[in-house]
């Protein structure tokens, strides 16, 4: 029996679907077999960011209404051995399934895969609502800003009445160079006004863009973001990972400031 | 640390939260606050710089020995 996993945050644009995509290519790298749903149903881009869209015959409100079988729905990604998208309906609204009907659908998945992920939309309505249905864990993606901090902490209140109490915490697209000016949070910061598990910190790097760009994940690319998403994955499945260093610029100083002592 | 924006935000983001937590206005968060205090030194005694309470998702926490600050 695999695990139900969604991935939320309350306020759009913090790197929910950036991260699912990225947490689904890592965990498949893992050997693990894993499906990736994207629950916006109206706003489908899980399949964008993984570069799928052109290969959408059937999507998660077809399942739902019967209108084919769950296999028919699931695209195999082609680069990962062991990695499905169900993407979600671009033409229907969030008033097209129920909570009870996604709940039904993850149970099916998780007796054939190790982890069904759920891209959640924002916001706390019903699609919401849908996204967390049948899920046993959770993971909230924010950013160290005030604004997503503020509904990641309503968020963490509202997966505890779903039963889920303790969602681990992803923090988003930190610049070590404004944390040490002390313009923006740190790490630590987010870790303890938000009181819940550090399952990782993914640095604001550029190299994302250009990977959304082409339909690429990051996570196997040799950068500071790539390496930060795999540590995530293997934290998932349990294992223990210390925490990158995000801070680049001190290992190039550092070492440029060691170059000029020894000569 | 320089000074930065950085405890503004955590500053806004503390009142934020507690009155997000439990519903209420910063305002009557002050007076659970001093209610809490009047009300534990009846039978303890306990100075205003060591009394603190916290409210997370899940608890309320009364720090009364200033252990956390």
């Amino acid at each position: 029996m695999g695990e139900v996993i969604v991935i939320t945050s309350g306020k759009g644009g913090v790197g929910k679907t950036t991260t699912t995509a990225n947490i689904g290519v890592g965990l498949a790298k893992l050997n693990k077999k894993v499906v990736v749903i994207d629950t916006d149903l109206g706003l489908r881009n899980l399949d964008v960011v993984m570069g799928l869209e052109n290969r959408i015959v059937y999507n998660l409100v077809d399942v739902i209404e019967g209108n084919c079988r769950i296999k028919q729905a699931l695209i195999k990604d082609k680069r990962f051995e062991n990695l499905y998208l169900m993407p979600s309906a671009q033409t229907k609204d969030k008033s097209a399934v129920s909570p009870e009907q996604v709940r039904k659908l993850t149970e099916e998945l998780a007796e054939e895969f190790d982890y069904v992920l759920l891209d959640c939309p924002a916001g706390i309505e019903q699609g919401f609502q849908n996204a967390v249905a049948g899920a046993t864990r959770a993971i909230v993606v924010t950013t160290p800003e005030v604004s997503a901090i503020r509904d990641a902490d309503r968020i963490i209140g509202l997966l505890e009445k779903h039963n889920i109490k303790k969602p681990d915490l992803i923090i988003n697209r930190i610049r070590m160079e404004m944390v040490k000016r002390g313009d923006m949070m740190s790490v630590e910061d987010v870790t303890e006004i938000l009181a819940i598990p550090l399952l990782g910190a993914i640095p604001d790097d550029e190299k994302i863009v250009v990977a959304t760009n082409q339909g690429e994940p990051v996570i196997g690319m040799d950068c500071l973001s790539g390496k930060a998403y795999m540590n995530i994955c293997r934290r998932i499945t349990g294992e223990e990972v210390p925490f990158l260093n995000l801070d680049t610029r001190n290992h190039i100083m550092g070492k440029l400031a060691k170059l000029f002592k020894s000569n | 640390m320089k000074n930065g924006s950085v405890l503004i935000a955590k500053d806004r983001l503390k009142s934020l939260l507690v009155s997000d937590r439990v519903n209420c206005t910063p305002d009557t968060f002050e007076k659970i606050h001093s209610e809490l205090f009047q009300a534990i030194s009846k039978y303890i005694e306990i100075i205003p710089e060591e009394f603190d309470v916290k409210i997370t998702n899940s608890y309320i926490h009364i720090t009364l020995m200033g252990e956390d600050s």
